[in-house]
């Protein structure tokens, strides 16, 4: 095969589907990825690594038409990446201020949603995973089960399963 | 897709919460405009497809001959291997090292230590500029710490550009592309307004913290990947006890200024500070620990010297276990706290200014004698270990079959321990001082242990795991000895990994007894220093082992750990409070120790890369990682 005839990787032409991905998902994939590891100052850069691979990989990604998809599973593999790397960094971590919510944290969550979020930081990976991707994606069973890579029944059972344990965290708390 | 109006009170607020992470003044044109110059990099450094398949396919070899774990024979039920091997490097392959290399891993080493001090320098001044103004940090000195700053960044980024060893080692390559990125961004974090925060966790941060934070961290993951650049044993020892120094200094650092910011905002006595502070100064310890495990004697005391013994343990650390910390004049303590960093400092100027200069490769080879003590450590940690786990399964009162097991576990002690004795005899024709000092407190233990068998008081228990504990720290202790008499720098990584190994597995089975013995006891289990202190070194020895060992070496070890899962949950849990059942505790602990002692085994019959393959830190499964990684999807 003659290496001049494949197409450059990187053809992503401004104004494209990716670029409008961007405009219209950055900042809820940056939410997904802050919910799913609760580190913020990594977030940003799990979603913005997820552009540039979807970016880099424009000509072999199977539906350029909606790239969302595919940004979102990167984001949640690097995501599930990051909390397996997670247990040994810790030389690497210096301070709680690289995991600390951003200034304004506090003014966005009330008191309740910061309940919420830290009853959600107990959850099992799996079962997180579904509950952000149904109520802040607002992904179908099918949806998040494509994602996620399991079957329907999985996605339901881990969702239900969550959302247990969430009840019973609050409970604990009121 | 639940209607609105079907959703759960939960669910609603589920909604309501998560809504409120979506910050859309995160999509900037900057940004997307970063991504796609950074994808464009990428491109540009990715090589042509056809390239590609071929470093594929030459990892895919590779890989072949690095046998990961095989399974000699059938499989057992749960699909735990019966063998473990780590595999070999191909014979033919040799070392890369050079003078010219190892020389530059020194100047790039020194730059980077440099480095990280102005910015850790900088990061302090600003935050107490923000919250301590009894620092009397004023504008001025912050304008001067960044030009500081910046010009150790230019002499680094200088200092690795000119080094070249973009062909030593490609995670340097890669660690140092992001630093320089990280760098790049520094005029942004400091433009953060510097509001004061003070965040639900309780700790008090200024916004630009997290920012200096992540280019440290990056600085010090090129140093790290400099040190398993050289080809010279003791470069390497010289570069692993300044690197340690370096970060135990950041950590102190760290935690001094957040102690400082907290007594400033009035949060000094909180729960979440007081952790966080304490967390930050353990981690300072354990880079203490490791800088004094690897340290020569000249080191050790110019350590001594420097921090003027007992002065030198930051003030701060006693204050905040007291939670008197809040009580203190901000005054006196910032002073305390800039003279213990300054005395730090001087001693990394000192330590970086003394590496050996242009030392030439070693590549002797391995030496089969040295292999025989490696194994003779390993049988008498594992013996012992058996025996901590005996003595815990039997309890206090014995019936006649487990006094039996017992016994035959000591036994197993005293043999080992016999064999271990000769030897290190045969291997130590002339012992130096400070193999005769360590030969004396292994002995000391071991007498101790007998003493502790023989005794039927109460709390006998606890005797036999202290002194078990004792001879096994000064085993681990050997194992780093011998590192240093290794013939190539990938034969001491390969003992230093082992040395780790063996930690993490003597560890394990210390904090599964002690958990047993505090099972029942769920509000001591929950105070118990030395459970969670083992918890924390157990967890810091398996990350030492990852940071040394091939990927090979941690495919094997995640395999044969894998009953370490439940047990370490069970003893999480223990150490949360909970009762848990102890039986299923041991059983999982006693397996897990017998597969990390096939590992070692193996490490120690089978060195891994006596003459690498490829660089350290570029083994051919990093190498096909990221080759994969580069050119595949999500």
């Amino acid at each position: 095969m003659d290496e001049r005839a494949e197409p450059p990787s990187t053809s992503v032409a401004s104004g494209s589907a990716l670029e409008h991905a961007f405009r219209t998902d950055y900042a809820r994939l940056v939410a997904l990825a802050r919910l799913l590891i609760d580190r913020h100052a990594e977030a940003e850069e799990i979603v913005q690594e997820a552009f540039v691979r979807a970016y880099a990989n424009w000509a072999r990604l199977e539906n350029q038409d909606d790239p969302v998809p595919y940004l979102r599973r990167a984001v949640v593999n690097l995501a599930r990446d990051g909390l397996r790397r997670r247990g040994t960094v810790r030389r690497t971590r210096l301070s709680a201020a690289v995991d600390a919510p951003p200034a304004d944290a506090s003014i966005l969550l009330d008191e309740s949603q910061r309940e919420l979020v830290a009853a959600l930081r107990t959850l099992p990976t799996r079962q997180r995973e579904c509950v952000v991707l149904r109520y802040l994606l607002d992904c179908s069973t099918a949806e998040a089960a494509d994602l996620l890579g399991v079957t329907d029944g999985s996605v339901k059972t881990h969702l239900s399963r969550g959302l247990a344990a969430l009840e019973l965290a609050l409970e604990g708390t009121r | 897709m639940t209607d609105e109006r079907d959703r759960s009170p939960l669910e609603i607020q589920l909604v309501d919460t998560f809504a409120a992470h979506v910050d859309d003044t995160l999509t900037r044109d900057e940004t997307w405009a970063a991504i796609v110059r950074e994808a464009h990099q990428r491109d540009r450094a990715r090589p042509p497809a056809r390239a590609v398949m071929l470093v594929l396919a030459t990892a895919a070899v590779l890989l072949a001959a690095i046998v990961v774990v095989r399974a000699n024979g059938a499989s057992k039920p749960d699909g735990v291997t019966d063998s473990i091997t780590v595999g070999t490097a191909p014979p033919e392959t040799v070392w890369r090292g050079s003078v010219a290399t190892n020389q530059a891993v020194n100047v790039v080493t020194r730059a980077g230590v440099d480095l990280v001090r102005e910015l850790s320098t900088e990061q302090r001044y600003r935050q107490l500029h923000q919250f301590v103004d009894a620092a009397g940090v004023t504008d001025d000195d912050i304008a001067a710490q960044t030009a500081s700053t910046d010009r150790a960044a230019a002499a680094w980024s200088e200092a690795v550009t000119r080094a070249g060893l973009s062909a030593a080692s490609r995670p340097l390559t890669d660690a140092a592309k992001q630093a320089q990125n990280r760098l790049g961004s520094l005029p942004a974090v400091r433009a953060v307004p510097a509001t004061r925060t003070t965040v639900e966790l309780g700790t008090t941060h200024t916004s630009s913290d997290g920012g200096f934070g992540s280019t440290i961290s990056d600085v010090l993951s090129v140093n790290r990947a400099a040190v398993l650049s050289t080809s010279s044993v003791p470069q390497f020892r010289a570069l692993l006890a300044l690197l340690h120094l370096s970060e135990e200094t950041v950590w102190r650092t760290q935690a001094s200024t957040h102690a400082l910011a907290a007594i400033g905002a009035g949060t000094a006595t909180s729960e979440p500070v007081v952790a966080d502070i304490s967390a930050l100064l353990r981690d300072a310890r354990l880079a203490g620990q490791d800088f004094e495990l690897l340290a020569t004697p000249e080191q050790l005391a110019a350590r001594h010297t420097a921090l003027d013994g007992a002065k030198g343990d930051d003030v701060l650390a006693q204050l905040i276990e007291a939670r008197s910390i809040g009580t203190l004049s901000s005054f006196g303590t910032v002073e305390t706290s800039d003279a213990v960093l300054a005395r730090y400092r001087a001693l990394e100027t000192q330590m970086a200014s003394s590496l050996p200069e242009a030392p030439a490769p070693d590549n002797r080879g391995s030496d089969a004698e040295q292999r025989a003590l490696l194994a003779a450590n390993v049988e008498l940690s594992h013996a012992l270990a058996n025996e901590m786990l005996a003595v815990s399964r039997a309890g206090e009162d014995l019936t006649p079959a487990e006094r039996d097991e017992v016994d035959q576990a000591g036994g197993q002690v005293v043999a080992a321990a016999r064999v271990r004795d000769e030897t290190a005899r045969i291997h130590r024709a002339t012992p130096t001082p400070e193999t005769t000092d360590r030969e004396r407190r292994l002995d000391e233990h071991l007498v101790a242990l007998r003493e502790a068998r023989a005794s039927t008081a109460i709390g006998r228990e606890a005797d036999i795991r202290a002194a078990i504990a004792g001879v096994t720290s000064i085993v681990d202790e050997d194992l780093v000895a011998l590192a240093w008499q290794a013939g190539s720098v990938p034969e001491a990584m390969d003992v230093l990994a082992l040395a780790a190994l063996d930690e993490h597995t003597t560890t394990t089975a210390l904090v599964a007894t002690l958990a047993v013995s505090l099972g029942t006891d769920p509000t001591n289990a929950q105070t118990s220093r030395p459970l969670t202190g083992g918890i924390s070194e157990m967890d810091r020895a398996a990350q030492r082992f990852d940071e040394l060992a091939t990927g090979a070496q941690k495919q094997a070890m995640r395999s044969a750990d894998r009953s370490g899962a439940m047990a370490d949950d069970l003893v999480r849990r223990v150490a949360t409070g909970e009762v848990v059942d102890v039986a299923a505790l041991l059983a999982a602990a006693v397996e897990r120790n017998d597969r990390l002692h096939d590992l070692e085994v193996a490490m120690v019959q089978e060195p891994t890369r006596p003459f690498a393959a490829s660089p350290p830190g570029g083994d051919a499964t990093t190498v096909a990682g990221t080759v994969a990684a580069a050119t595949t999807g999500p």
